[in-house]
């Protein structure tokens, strides 16, 4: 390692572990709810990277599966007396359920149409919820209590900060697993060119059915940490604009990657806050950064990975070993 | 034996006969070419074989098992390998994530082996990079292994295809005009390669080409299709010269 | 029996609009194979631009300030029409990105678009400035109002000029020969970029009309109408098959009566679930629609 301290990687990640840990303990109550909702997008933008960043599929209507998330533990503690951890669970289970049930007929379908039909079954879901009697309808639900482990309760911002924490890591951990994996590598190939990644045995459709669930479940789990953080929830929070600014977040800092991800959301977050002075022009600027990134940076503000040059071999002709002969 | 048997394969696009009534076969270890005039339904027979079009009548025998209907992914498992008339890499994956991809097919990992890294999962990564660094090495473009697909010459992105289809250890290996875009020396070598992948691997390839003089030199046995029908089969000097098959490419070809 | 008549009068008229940003849809991606995401928002913006016209005139307007009123919005919407795929959409396609940037892109000019309109009109609804009396005819008992008819007759009117304009003159035979191949039709010699530029005007006009009509008609109008009113005439252009002209318009109004049906005898709050139900179904089962061919993909 001749890499400079300061330069090397894990250094920086150390680091900026150690910030989280510690902005609740530094900051105010403000701005440890302000951290508290960037943690929201990072896991929602966690789970929808699986769907568009990994696979290439853009779904429109991701808010959907957190609205699941949301109203699984909504219902089921208010109303059932069901413990957090379970509706939690559960959840995401219904989440992934709901992911997989849209996703076997319109995973077969071009692109763009599979980005308005997730449009409009976001936009169904977020109906469903406001004109059906067991969601509470237009106002939701409300008194939802917080999660406890025996007597321990997550009563305070801060101690829910951490949980959410704890999760925002679990998802990371499991992510960039998976994108690192056989079945990571699956869904880049689909992404850049589902024949070829079809010519190379890669089943496109199970595939794309696995991402789509997985992402779902993201979804639903910080869905039902939403739930419990807000206390209340009602369909407005579950809209369009939610799936927008959730791939605003995606796309923004990195699409694809972990680190650019994280950055996106974080961006989404704080952007508002650094010109609250001039609120109203907040989605317009949204709406323009989308375009100019595409434009400009498709990849995201987080830099590219640097293209390596390897040695060849000795004598490039006339090589090949035995393992390649089965 | 024969390890292809393309039974009276017919393909319509709705009143348009694209392939009509086309049977041969493929022996082991053979390099077939596959030649004809522009328009004569050779990417038709080939998008077929690999099971990216479903013939409308007649089947295709691949190494025992009746292959038509079946996706395109199932057929590369059954040991097909094939490479696109218009480079079809995976463009902004480097080099090597794109060799590793023929290797999917023969592993197994699915998402828990990859969330736990369990002992197998870790053995089978070993292994798709070995295979996938031998194949680089193999049609000798390991040095680009850490560069992007999209970055590359031509010439190097279809040696990049080649070597991801070779990774999915084939039986059968279909290329798709190889030939096509390639400067003199690098069609030298691409015969060179090919004549080498036959050799090393025992491979039985099917290769379609525009340019009839490569495939003669490399090719065991030729067929000819024009107009969606097949109009000659044999040996290289004999199809070449066979009066149909020349009034096909000079009578009515002018390019 | 006439409350059923009533209604799929009703229903035309609302499936007309429906038809007429249905066409844009459809023009664009016949074109260039994109989901111009942001076309329903090019509606919503003639409407406004409609009310901006409207506005200017005092006391009565009559039929000279409806006609200014459309003139102006279809030449001020064509235009930021033709702005949106020059800045947005173009940089991309020469650069030949991805789809799903197009599409990010699409969205993001959508949003630009709506809250551009927020900032200078309000978030409010504004109340169209015309009035025009609610008389009509009857037959039997089914009222049709004049402002109905004249809605219908000149869709009628457009889209007999569509048809003529798309198969008789070389320019609507320049845009069917790029939608088949762009790359030959720009070696014949033909300026691909001027058409898809032309595509994107007569879409935008197209839906800008809808939007004044819409406007009149209904009365009152809002920056996000475009959002959910481009859904649904993106429904209608699949119903139809997308890509093809009278499809779009067909689309259309069965969306309009099958919607409008859909809310006297299951509720007015279940209307969209079931545009969206619709939507989904045709997608999975339909593709191509009632009147679209299939495209074959080359592989």
């Amino acid at each position: 390692m001749n890499t400079p301290f300061l330069k090397n990687k894990s250094f920086l990640y150390i680091l900026l572990f150690i910030v989280m840990i510690a902005i609740p303990l530094i900051t105010n109550r403000y701005w440890t709810d302000v951290a508290s909702t960037a943690m929201f997008y990072i896991l929602l933008a966690l789970g929808l990277n699986i769907i568009v960043g990994y696979a290439g599929l853009l779904d429109l209507g991701y808010s959907a599966f957190f609205a699941v998330g949301s109203y699984t533990t909504g219902i089921l503690t208010t109303q059932f007396g069901v413990s957090f951890w379970i509706s939690i669970f559960l959840g995401a289970i219904f989440a992934t359920v709901l992911g997989v049930l849209i996703g076997i007929p319109t995973l077969r379908l071009r692109s763009d149409y599979l980005a308005i039909v997730t449009l409009g079954f976001g936009e169904i879901i977020r109906l469903i919820a406001n004109n059906s009697k067991f969601t509470g309808g237009a106002s939701g639900i409300y008194g939802i209590p917080k999660p406890k482990i025996g007597s321990f309760v997550f009563q305070s911002n801060v101690l829910l900060y951490y949980l959410m924490f704890i999760f925002v890591l679990l998802a990371i951990f499991v992510i960039w697993r998976l994108g690192n994996s056989r079945v990571g590598r699956a869904w880049k190939y689909i992404r850049e060119d589902e024949d070829a990644a079809e010519a190379m045995g890669v089943n496109g459709l199970y595939y794309k059915l696995l991402a789509y669930g997985l992402g779902a479940m993201f979804g639903g789990l910080a869905g039902s940490l939403f739930a419990v953080k807000m206390s209340a929830i009602a369909p407005e929070s579950f809209g369009f604009m939610q799936s927008a600014m959730i791939l605003l977040a995606v796309v923004l800092g990195g699409i694809g990657r972990i680190s650019g991800v994280i950055l996106g959301a974080v961006l989404v977050i704080l952007l508002p806050e650094a010109m609250r002075s001039f609120s109203d022009w907040r989605i317009f600027l949204f709406g323009v950064l989308l375009v100019l990134t595409m434009i400009f940076r498709p990849n995201g503000l987080w830099p590219s990975k640097k293209e390596t040059e390897e040695m060849d071999d000795p004598e490039p002709l006339k090589g090949g070993s035995k393992s390649v002969v089965s | 034996m024969s390890l292809v048997e393309v039974d009276e394969i017919e393909l319509r696009f709705g009143g348009l006969v694209a392939v009509g009534d086309v049977s041969f076969q493929i022996e082991e270890k053979n390099v077939v070419g596959l030649i004809g005039p522009n328009g004569a339904g050779k990417t038709s027979m080939f998008n077929m074989i690999t099971g990216f079009y479903k013939p409308t009548k007649g089947k295709i025998i691949f190494s025992g098992t009746n292959i038509v209907g079946k996706k395109p992914s199932k057929i590369t498992q059954l040991g097909m390998a094939r490479t696109f008339q218009n480079i079809r890499l995976f463009p902004s994956l480097t080099v090597r994530e794109n060799v590793m991809s023929g290797m999917h097919s023969k592993t197994s990992q699915g998402i828990w082996g990859a969330v736990l890294r369990t002992a197998k999962q870790q053995k089978e990564e070993k292994e798709i990079l070995e295979i996938a660094n031998d194949c680089l090495s193999f049609v000798g473009i390991k040095k680009y292994a850490g560069r992007l697909a999209k970055n590359l010459p031509y010439g190097i992105q279809r040696r990049v295809e080649i070597a991801r289809a070779l990774a999915t250890k084939p039986k059968l290996l279909l290329l798709d005009e190889p030939a096509a875009g390639l400067n003199l020396s690098e069609r030298k070598e691409l015969i060179d390669l090919i004549l080498r992948i036959k050799e090393h691997f025992q491979l039985t390839v099917l290769l379609i080409e525009h340019d009839v003089g490569l495939v003669s030199e490399v090719a065991d046995k030729i067929v000819v299709l024009d107009y969606g029908r097949k109009i000659a089969e044999g040996l290289p000097n004999e199809v070449l010269a066979n009066p149909r098959v020349i009034e096909a490419y000079i009578g009515k070809d002018d390019d | 029996m006439d409350i059923f008549l009533q209604q799929v009068i009703n229903a035309l008229v609302v499936g007309t609009f429906y038809g007429l940003i249905a066409l844009g849809y459809s023009m664009v991606y016949g074109i260039i194979r994109l989901l111009n995401f942001a076309h329903g928002d090019l509606f919503m913006l003639g409407a406004f631009a409609g009310f901006s016209v409207l506005s200017l005139f005092t006391g009565q307007v009559g039929f000279i300030g409806i006609g200014l009123a459309l003139i102006v919005s279809v030449l001020v919407v064509g235009l930021i029409g033709l702005g949106v795929e020059r800045i947005a959409y173009r940089p991309l396609i020469k650069k030949k990105s991805p789809k799903l940037n197009l599409l990010i892109t699409a969205v993001g000019v959508s949003l630009a678009i709506e809250y551009a309109v927020m900032l200078s009109y309000g978030p409010s609804f504004r109340v169209y400035p015309i009035q025009l009396p609610n008389t009509g005819f009857h037959i039997g008992d089914v009222k049709i109002t004049y402002i109905q008819l004249g809605i219908i007759l000149f869709t009628i009117l457009i889209m007999i000029f569509l048809q003529l304009f798309i198969h008789k003159s070389i320019y609507g035979k320049a845009m069917r020969s790029i939608a088949i191949d762009d790359t030959a039709t720009s070696l014949m010699g033909i300026p691909v970029h001027r058409f898809i530029g032309l595509t994107f005007f007569m879409g935008s006009g197209l839906a800008a009309v809808a939007g004044v009509m819409d406007g009149i008609y209904y009365g009152q109008i809002n920056f996000l109408m475009g959002f959910l009113f481009g859904l649904k005439a993106f429904t209608a252009a699949v119903i139809g098959g997308i890509g093809s002209v009278n499809g779009a318009m067909l689309g259309g109004l069965v969306l309009g009566i099958v919607e409008t049906l859909g809310t006297v005898y299951v509720g007015g709050e279940w209307k969209d679930v079931f545009a969206f139900g619709i939507l989904i179904l045709f997608l999975v089962l339909k593709p191509t629609g009632l009147l679209g061919e299939a495209v074959n993909e080359r592989v």
